[in-house]
């Protein structure tokens, strides 16, 4: 493997063979003067994550570009691991995976493959032709919403569907991000743990300052347990930071706002997911709310609607009663409120 | 429990007195549940650990239903769902009777063989070709009452989730499915010309074809084009509009020049894999009634809730069926095209001792090669007893008061 293609995915089991950076220990990564550069740029990457979910490709025409680059990367595994916020990783990943992404885009078929190798996709890639295995595609893709990738929509022969290499790309990175995730916090020693703690704190201090401009507390009477299990299912989701899908963002948006909650509370909820933007979240909501044209905002989608969008769930007894064909309905009965119509 | 039950639960035990169901692949991992001829409600959330806990349940209970899960749990036997933890589903495709057309005119017979036909169709040409499982990765069961299931097994597909799965009903039967795309409209620059302000290019926009060597949707829609295009260049014109309601609403006119045109450029489309020769009007013409009557009847058929719903209860493979007394089967695909649900999931345990039994209404059926027709009061054997008492076509007895148990 050459530095190059290393630096670019770091991420790679092989990357620890090479002899440059096998020889590295991760003391020195922390505390040596002639790591200055490679501490920077690892805490770059994360404060780049946190603050835009992107990380910037830096130049990797020289050698000590690319050794920085690539020892930058378990350094900044390091950091995230102590900070051990469940936002920040999802975050994070989500950034490293995209930055690979960009490579990626760049690459001829057979270095694409290398890397869908090492997420254990099942992958061929036979003149020029991308494809995946039916199942990892439906694992990776179902994520992302749209006509277009929808399976139906694609040329599926003997299990496996042939793809465009922008679209096999966006696939690996989430398969990417999946991965990068899964392997976070690492079990770091206390002694690397102090070495490092003026960059977790700086880290820390971010993310905190982040959070709590989101964090404005929710002051009217929402309980809980008055939510339909479909809705209390997706706001769980969107408060640990997972990704909803279209459906289930319209379907939370409108029944928050239409039991009565404001665009601004709702964005708070939103603050967790991991490809938070703050600007484009508040225009979609605005828009769902109505706020955006000074009009009444969207209803609710009913149960219908609901199961056909595949976010109904757990259904409970209440939901299986006849009349009960909205989620606002069930929450009317819960609540004790009456019809506000 | 009243005679009825009494005697299909009599039948029943001689049945699995014989038979023990076979173990579902990783069966310590399932949850069962069963129905019974003398309770009425479900008893869920059993574990069997060894085939011969299996065996002796069924022997002593004698269930009239008998369930296990499609999903995989750590604890198969805990109470809630959530201590049961979820590790994985088999991927399951049923098809039913319900949904068939017209099914409220066919025999029971009738909508086996149609639901069977189905059942090929969507093994063949979605599950074995396109998704390209193995064939022994699939089973086939006959459920032994009103339809046919197919599993699968195999590791690739049990951690699939429900909006996966629903995607992959999605992809069987054309939902969502972009006729533009298996026919996409190319620009090419047709004519140029000069204007006051420069040249200027007219584009026209040509339909493509899918190519021969397709797969997928590209694949089915490449023969349904070719039928369409056989149809339109040889049918009378009153059969093919009545074929193709998106022509039958045309002009006779209209669908006349079509045949006229297309006969005259078929060759060419068919060979270069574009509609170029003929005019833009025709050209979508062919491609609206592809999308509205060919792609429809291209699409398979499967009971959706059923294989999105990854925490399901399905009948188990060798037991009985409360509501015909045939077995439900295990068959493979080569079993499965002259597979006759009334010769051969009749059990044979089923003895032809006569059974005297009144009917509800005259019924016609055939049985084990045995043709009844039947009415009142009558003696029939055991075996056509249990199918019809299961079915509520017919009582023990002579149709006087139940006297209830010794």
């Amino acid at each position: 493997m050459d530095l190059l293609f290393a630096a670019r995915y770091p991420f790679v089991d092989s990357v620890s063979e090479i002899p440059e950076i096998s020889s590295v220990s991760a003391e020195d990564v922390v505390s040596s003067p002639y790591m200055e550069d490679v501490r920077r740029r690892g805490l770059s990457r994360v404060m780049e994550a946190l603050e835009s979910a992107e990380i910037g490709t830096p130049s990797l025409l020289g050698k000590s570009d690319r050794f920085t680059e690539i020892m930058s990367y378990p350094y900044a595994r390091i950091l995230v691991s102590c900070v051990n916020d469940r936002y920040l990783t999802k975050r994070y990943a989500l950034a490293e995976a995209s930055r690979a992404a960009d490579y990626l885009e760049e690459e001829d078929p057979k270095r694409i493959d290398a890397i869908a190798r090492t997420v254990g996709a099942k992958t061929q890639i036979v003149d020029g032709e991308f494809k995946m295995h039916f199942a990892d595609y439906l694992r990776l893709a179902s994520r992302i919403k749209g006509s277009e990738w929808k399976l139906v929509n694609h040329d599926v022969g003997k299990g496996f569907v042939t793809l465009p290499k922008g679209k096999f790309v966006r696939l690996l990175q989430n398969a990417l991000q999946d991965r990068i995730e899964s392997e976070l916090p690492l079990d770091v020693p206390n002694a690397i743990a102090n070495a490092v703690r003026g960059d977790v704190d700086a880290i820390s201090y971010i993310l905190a300052d982040r959070k709590s401009r989101f964090a404005t507390e929710f002051t009217g009477d929402l309980n809980p347990d008055h939510l339909p299990p479909c809705i209390r299912a997706l706001l769980g989701g969107a408060q640990s930071g997972t990704n909803l899908p279209h459906a289930g963002r319209f379907a939370l948006v409108s029944f928050l706002n239409n039991i009565g909650m404001g665009s601004e509370q709702i964005l708070t909820l939103f603050s967790q997911s991991p490809d938070f933007d703050e600007s484009k979240s508040i225009y979609q909501i605005k828009h769902i709310t109505g706020e955006l044209y000074g009009r009444e905002g969207y209803t609710a989608p009913e149960c219908k609607t609901m199961k056909t969008n595949g976010i109904c769930v757990n259904e409970d007894d209440l939901c299986a009663r006849e009349k009960v064909n909205h989620p606002l309905i069930y929450y009317r009965i819960k609540s004790g409120t009456g019809r506000r119509d | 429990m009243d005679r009825n039950s009494r005697f299909l639960l009599k039948s029943f035990r001689k049945y699995y007195l014989a038979n023990a169901p076979p173990m579902p692949p990783r069966y310590g991992r399932r949850e069962f549940g069963f129905m019974f001829f003398d309770r009425d409600y479900v008893q869920r959330h059993m574990g069997f650990q060894t085939p011969a806990d299996l065996r002796r349940f069924m022997v002593g209970q004698v269930p009239s239903h008998s369930y296990y899960s499609t999903a995989y749990y750590r604890r198969p036997g805990a109470p809630t769902m959530d201590e049961k933890e979820w590790m994985g589903a088999d991927l399951i495709f049923d098809l039913d009777a319900d949904h068939l057309e017209g099914a409220d005119e066919m025999t029971y017979a009738g909508m086996l063989e149609e639901v069977k036909k189905e059942m090929i169709r969507l093994i063949d040409t979605f599950l074995l070709d396109d998704l390209g499982f193995p064939e022994e990765g699939i089973q086939i069961v006959f459920s032994g009452g009103r339809g046919y299931h197919a599993h699968v097994s195999l590791q690739s597909v049990l951690g699939l989730g429900a909006q996966e799965r629903r995607e992959i009903v999605d992809y069987v039967t054309s939902t969502g499915l972009d006729v533009d795309r298996l026919f996409p409209a190319v620009g090419t620059a047709n004519k140029v010309s000069d204007t006051s302000d420069g040249r200027r290019a007219s584009v026209r926009f040509n339909r493509e074809i899918p190519p021969k060597n397709s797969e997928g949707w590209k694949k089915r829609a490449r023969e349904g084009f070719e039928v369409l295009v056989e149809d339109v260049c040889t049918l009378p014109p009153q059969e093919l509009r009545s074929k193709y309601p998106t022509l039958g609403k045309k002009n006779a006119s209209t669908v006349a020049n079509l045949s006229n045109d297309l006969r005259k450029h078929r060759k060419f489309i068919m060979e270069n894999d574009r509609m170029n020769p003929m005019d833009t009007f025709r050209q979508e013409l062919l491609v609206e009634t592809m999308k509205e009557d060919v792609v429809p009847r291209l699409a398979g058929e499967v009971d959706e809730p059923v294989t999105a719903d990854i925490k399901r209860l399905i009948r188990l493979p060798g037991s009985v069926h409360g509501r015909t007394g045939l077995r439900v089967v295990p068959l493979t695909r080569a079993e499965l095209t002259g597979f006759d649900p009334f010769l051969m999931a009749v059990p044979e345990e089923y003895s032809d001792e006569p059974v005297q039994i009144t009917m509800r209404r005259p019924y016609e059926v055939t049985l084990k090669g045995e043709r009844f027709k039947l009415n009142g009061t009558v003696e029939v054997p055991e075996y056509a007893a249990v199918f019809l008492v299961g079915r509520r076509e017919a009582e023990i007895g002579d149709g006087s008061p139940d006297p209830g148990p010794f």
